[in-house]
């Protein structure tokens, strides 16, 4: 494995999106390249190596190839080394916003709030969030008059399939 | 692999199967050699022959293609297309077959009916094919020009964005003259548009779908194409020769900007630009293919390497780029500051590549081929036809830009920046529905 | 580039091309009568890439975040300015964001100078002072780059609000205004390009007892058909003819929108759901439209990055407009001139035309300004005051989808009611809890965080007194991923709903605009604003929208997540800015974007600017136009008032200078 399949692996795991979403065969957008990259750094290097080498490691051991695997993966290491919850949680973010998050504890009565600071004009469309509710981002859209007269897609769609 | 193309034969008059370097056996995966990229590759390949044949759809000849093997496989069609359109017409706009493709002369695509010839007023149904429409009022009596030049503009309602408005403005030459658009369909997409009846607005009504141009394709019906050209008038100082010119009536519309009159002049113009839009099986969306004169414009960060360009001055310090004239336009005015013309995104290496191939090919068909002038700017087409959250196809490459028919709009921001079918997808009719990327219908009364 | 002044002279100046002055300027230019337009900002990009760059690249996706001056990143990032806004001072046009809003006492934050709220004031006191809720655009095109595209005629007794009601003002003429007007509110719809459903229209005035021909006249028809409706509308108008407000029933009626349903010169709507703040593809109207006609003209030039500074009075007549011209935000003033014409415009919106006139106090005679005799220069200045209500539906309605908003309940614009408490418009709005609780981004973090902003995934309770946590099975501050979190933000984005109320204003002589003794970078006082919520009849209508809003939620079955405010905040730099008590309850109130009043029209040049013509009482060769000409603000979205106005102020000046 390649630290970018293992990066795909991961993300998979994460976000909950299927490799047809995130790392397209035909990859018009290459975002998993610039999120790699953007990954690595925020939160070091060296970080991401450790996490991507426990994330093979913890593969090995996992057995049965069934289409939640990755998360399996993910919850164990989540479980084996909780210091890279909150990376792996920043990551996450990035997939879903385009941007990267910053997580301060105030206000204490919602444990918190989280600032974002958008990657590229591209991160920002190329957002999971949008694919969640099955839709578009706002000022980005494929989709033709009248579309919002009718339900969208089946979510299933928007998660194995790249935009 | 999940790419959705399959191998075709391509239909060819004298077919040539492209042979790739000596690693691509069928029964292994073709891999590069350890030294050479898949450009490499395919660049020591034999094109396939100069053909008036249109191809129906792009021939997939790698056995695990990347994205970049598909792009090339486009832009190889892209190529073939261009030759076959632009082959010498004979009679009644067929191909003429008994000669090859160099020497300037009329093209098959020249014999094709214009918009305007499509969409008359009152809804009224068009002359058969085969039956010219007569030149607007203003161009009687004006001689024999082969094509009437109508739009100076791009399409206001398709590219509305410009300087000081916000509408695509003029593209005007170094000798201060407005560049002039034409689009033209092939008998295929006019068929099926008057089949449909989708030439009027009450046609379109009842028709009461979105449009379709899909088509069963057979080498004598490839399809539906539609073509948009853009050329400028042969001043003093330029060199005919390097250009596939024409005489044409070139006509200002006055409906195309409030305030300009009517009029009309025989002239010799130059094709400085060529899109080929065509409608295969496996690209709904159709496939894209824009070419350019050679000498049009720089690219950006690379060197201003001709001794002059066609919409560009060299040295010019006062000269901002890609900026539109200020306002009013008047396409009748005897002189325009002319546009400074950078083009944003280079040819990649790829295409390039191809460009040199072809144009030494067509040189090798006849020396001084006007042809060989001209390079294929990029193809864009669609990775994923049938993606059902995108039904523009998830195109590539991204963004694609005709230096003259795209000038304002060349950059890569989502929306904003020209992409061919990201442009197209929002095409609809007068019923308010869509109409197949194509900007035509909604000109219907 | 210069300007060059025609044989004869210019016949109208112009400041701000904005639809109010693009409008002007095309009516006079196409007649063949020579105009100059000064523009502050600049020029209308050759397209929409930059703008769309700056948007997409935005932390804060406010209405303002395409557009220049740079208003976040602009410098680095402090703990009090988290967003790196800039300070207003260091920019040659700066203006107001709603980013400022919070940040309304902190002048290197807030463009907008405003005093702190009365030491020891009461939170529910009708002397409680705020931050305005709305911001505008110094650009080419002006303000309308950002709005929503809602192209409502104002009704009728809007026009006489105080000979029906007994409250606030009358315009000049009551409803024969209203009448003067309906030709004008047609030629605007053309203008404009408005796509609407001309029954539901003739429908909902017989609920107001207006004919369509008192609407209307004759043949009255929309260029384009209505935007078709979204699935959420569909929901609200099922479920809320069960209800009635002030015995008014209640429907829901398709918009009127200045967004193309059928191609022309610009794309028809794909439904880019970004509308406010920048439409990608021009399928919304925009100023630039008719910026574009006229300069087409060829008979008007514009003059870029030239912001007007002072006009000049020779007797009572204006004689010239003084103007500075800058290259960069930042830079230094690169020029100054004086530009002339028979007649003059001023179309730079509700808070910098007051301020241009204040600013203009060197004119013997008129120490108090151009064209303030009556003093009401910058007074009653007026919002849409705006409630805002979300919930969760029932069943999925797919929030985020179509134009941000295609329906809205205009049922309860006008009634009895209206001599009790203000009147609103309520607007249903398609995307979801974007507005309400800055989603998606708040659910996303609170659900990969564990955190708890939007009620969502905690042990909140609605005001009802209903828990709100999504999903019981999961515990509070859950951090989800994977299939589970892919499967909990889908359920909830799918059903997000929003109501907002655009609740009327009264016209408060103390609600004002004045100059400040801070400047901008080119030397002008920035606007020191005063701006309160006095009246019983308007906070009356906070609590109806917030009754009405839990029946509505009630009604479709869903659940409401409205949030009360956190505690009013009277003192110091942490004064809230836009929250009150009002009858053991508390509010906050949303700018709707609409700025209105501050030169307002009327009768009698003791209490308003200008007359009836939108001329000035005091100096007979100058007009204004735009929403500060109003001296009510209905409850109807003004643009499209604007552009009726702005036709009949053009075909006026036309009359004067012949």
């Amino acid at each position: 494995m390649t630290p970018m399949d293992t990066f795909i692996s991961l993300s998979i795991g994460l976000t909950g999106f299927k490799r047809g979403a995130l790392a397209p065969d035909d990859d018009t957008h290459d975002i998993k390249s610039l999120y790699l990259k953007t990954f690595a750094e925020r939160v070091t290097q060296a970080t991401v190596d450790d996490i991507l080498l426990w994330y093979r490691l913890i593969d090995k051991r996992v057995l049965g190839n069934t289409p939640d695997r990755e998360e399996r993966v993910v919850t164990v290491l989540f479980a084996d080394k909780p210091e890279y919850e909150l990376p792996c949680r920043k990551l996450l973010f990035l997939w879903y916003a385009g941007a990267w998050p910053t997580v301060v504890d105030t206000p204490a009565s919602t444990h918190g709030q989280t600032f974002s600071e958008v990657i590229s004009a591209e991160s920002y469309t190329q957002g999971l969030v949008w694919r969640v509710m099955q839709s578009h981002p706002m000022g980005s859209t494929t989709y033709n008059y009248g579309y919002w007269a009718n339900p969208p897609p089946p979510l299933s769609a928007y998660l194995e399939n790249p935009v | 692999m999940t790419y959705r193309y399959r191998r075709s034969l391509m239909l060819s008059a004298s077919a040539a199967l492209i042979a790739l370097g000596g690693c691509a056996d069928s029964g292994v995966k073709p891999e590069p050699h350890d030294k050479l990229t898949r450009a490499d590759i395919r660049s020591q390949a034999a094109l396939p022959s100069l053909s008036w044949q249109i191809p129906l759809d792009v021939d997939v000849t790698q056995g695990n293609p990347n994205l970049q093997d598909l792009q090339d496989d486009f832009d190889l069609l892209s190529w073939q297309t261009f030759v076959a359109v632009n082959w010498p017409a004979g009679t009644n706009g067929n191909p003429n077959t008994g000669t090859t493709i160099g020497a300037n002369l009329p093209t098959v695509w020249e014999s094709w009916k214009e918009s305007r010839e499509v969409f008359l007023p009152g809804g009224a149904a068009p002359p058969a094919w085969g039956t010219d429409s007569p030149p607007p009022e203003v161009c009687k009596g004006m001689g024999d020009g082969t094509l009437n030049l109508t739009q100076v503009g791009k399409t206001p309602n398709v590219l509305d964005e410009s300087a000081e408005p916000f509408e695509t403005g003029p593209l005007i030459d170094q000798n201060g003259q407005y560049v002039r658009f034409a689009i033209m369909m092939n008998q295929d997409m006019f068929d099926r548009i008057v089949s449909d009846q989708l030439y009027s607005k009450a046609g379109q009504a009842a028709f009461n779908k979105p449009a379709d141009f899909a088509q069963k394709q057979t080498p004598s019906n490839v399809g539906a194409i539609m073509i948009k050209s853009s050329w400028k008038v042969m001043g003093g100082n330029d060199d005919t020769s390097r250009f596939h010119t024409i005489k044409a009536l070139v006509y200002t519309n006055p409906g195309e900007h409030e305030g300009v009159s009517a009029s009309c002049k025989l002239q010799t113009m130059g094709l400085v630009g060529l899109h080929i839009v065509h409608k295969t099986k496996h690209a709904p969306q159709w496939v894209w293919s824009t070419f350019e004169h050679v000498d049009n414009a720089p690219s950006l960060g690379e060197p201003q390497s001709k001794p002059s360009y066609n919409f560009f001055k060299k040295n010019c310090t006062a000269c901002l780029a890609n900026e539109p004239p200020p306002r009013p336009w008047n396409p009748n005015a005897s002189y325009t500051q002319p546009t400074q013309v950078v083009r944003e995104i280079p040819l990649t290496d790829a295409t390039q590549k191809l460009n040199a191939q072809y144009q030494a090919l067509l040189r090798s068909a006849n020396a001084n081929s006007v042809w060989a002038n001209y390079e294929l700017i990029s193809t864009q087409w669609p990775t994923k036809a049938n993606n059902p959250i995108d039904p523009s196809g998830t195109p590539a490459p991204v963004f694609l830009a005709n230096a003259t028919l795209e000038t304002y709009i060349q950059g890569k921001t989502s929306q904003g920046s020209s992409s061919c079918m990201g442009c197209h997808n929002n095409a609809t009719m007068t019923n308010g529905m869509t109409s197949d990327f194509t900007y035509l219908l909604q000109r219907a009364q | 580039m210069s300007i060059v002044t025609p044989t004869g002279g210019f016949d109208v100046v112009i400041v701000g091309s904005g639809i109010a002055g693009s409008i002007v300027a095309y009516q006079i230019g196409k007649t063949g009568k020579k105009v100059l337009i000064l523009e502050g900002g600049p020029p209308v990009p050759k397209s929409r890439e930059e703008y769309l760059q700056t948007f997409f690249t935005s932390n804060a996706k406010t209405p303002e975040s395409p557009y220049p001056p740079t208003i976040q990143g602009a410098v680095p990032a402090t703990d009090d300015n988290p967003l790196g806004q800039p300070n207003p001072s260091s920019l040659n046009t700066p203006r107001y964001t709603v980013l400022q809003i919070n940040a309304w006492q902190n002048p290197n934050v807030s463009y907008f100078v405003y005093d702190a709220p009365k030491q020891g004031i009461a939170p529910d006191s009708p002397e409680l002072t705020f931050a305005f809720g709305s911001s505008y655009e110094r650009v080419a095109g002006g303000t309308t780059w950002h709005w929503l595209g809602t192209s409502l005629n104002n009704l009728p007794n809007d026009f006489q609000l105080k000979t029906k009601y007994g409250q606030g003002v009358d315009w000049p003429g009551g409803v024969q205004f209203y009448q003067n007007l309906v030709p004008y509110y047609r030629k605007a719809t053309e203008v404009i390009g408005v796509s609407a459903d001309k029954q539901a229209m003739v429908d909902l005035y017989k609920t107001f007892d207006v004919e369509p021909s008192g609407v209307y006249g004759d043949n009255y028809g929309f260029p384009m058909p209505a935007i078709v409706e979204s699935m959420n509308d569909v929901l609200y108008a099922q479920k809320v003819t069960t209800l009635k407000i002030d015995n008014i029933p209640l429907f829901v009626t398709p918009t009127p929108q200045g967004r193309n349903s059928r191609p022309g010169n610009r794309r028809q709507c794909a439904g880019n759901t970004n509308c406010i703040p920048i439409c990608p593809i021009q399928a919304k109207y925009d100023g630039s439209v008719t910026l574009a006609q006229a300069l087409q003209t060829g008979n008007v030039q514009i003059q870029y990055k030239t912001v007007a500074s002072n006009i000049r009075l020779s007797g009572d007549r204006v004689s010239g407009i003084d103007y500075i011209t800058y290259d960069s935000q930042t830079g230094p003033p690169t020029g100054t001139g004086t530009v002339s014409a028979k007649l003059y415009v001023l179309a730079a919106h509700a808070i910098e035309t007051p301020k241009l006139l204040l600013m203009s106090k060197n004119n013997p005679g008129w120490k108090n300004g151009v064209a303030n005799s009556s003093g009401q220069v910058g007074r009653n200045l007026m919002d849409h005051v705006m409630y805002l209500a979300w919930g969760l539906a029932k069943d999925p309605i797919y929030a985020f989808r179509g134009p941000l908003s295609t329906s809205g309940i205009e049922a309860a614009r006008d009634g009895a009611f209206r001599s009790q408490r203000a009147a609103y418009r309520i607007e249903i709005g398609n995307e979801g809890w974007n507005w309400a609780t800055n989603d998606p981004n708040t659910t996303l973090s609170d659900f990969v965080f564990g955190q708890n902003n939007t009620q969502l995934n905690g042990d909140s309770l609605n005001q009802q007194n209903q828990p709100l946590r999504f999903d019981p099975t999961l515990p509070a501050f859950s951090k989800l991923f994977g299939t589970r979190l892919v499967n909990t933000l889908n359920a909830i984005y799918v059903r997000q709903l929003r109501l907002g109320y655009l609740i009327e204003q009264l016209p408060d002589p103390d609600n004002r605009v004045q100059l400040s003794s801070l400047r901008d970078h080119l030397g002008l006082p920035r606007p020191a604003v005063t701006y309160r919520i006095r009246e019983d009849y308007v906070r009356n209508a906070f609590v109806s929208a917030k009754q009405v809003s839990t029946q509505i939620f009630n009604a479709l079955g869903a659940k409401e997540y409205t949030q009360l405010p956190g505690p009013v905040q009277t003192s110091g730099d942490t004064a809230t800015a836009s929250l009150f008590e009002y009858k053991g309850d508390r509010f906050a109130f949303y700018g709707a974007g609409h700025i209105i009043g501050t030169y307002r029209m009327g009768s009698n040049p003791r209490d308003s600017v200008l007359n009836a013509r939108q001329q000035s009482w005091d100096h007979s060769n100058l007009y204004m136009v735009g929403s500060g000409v109003f001296p009510s603000t209905a409850t109807a979205n003004p643009t499209l008032t604007i552009a009726a106005l702005a036709l009949q102020a053009a075909d006026n000046i036309l009359h004067d200078l012949v």
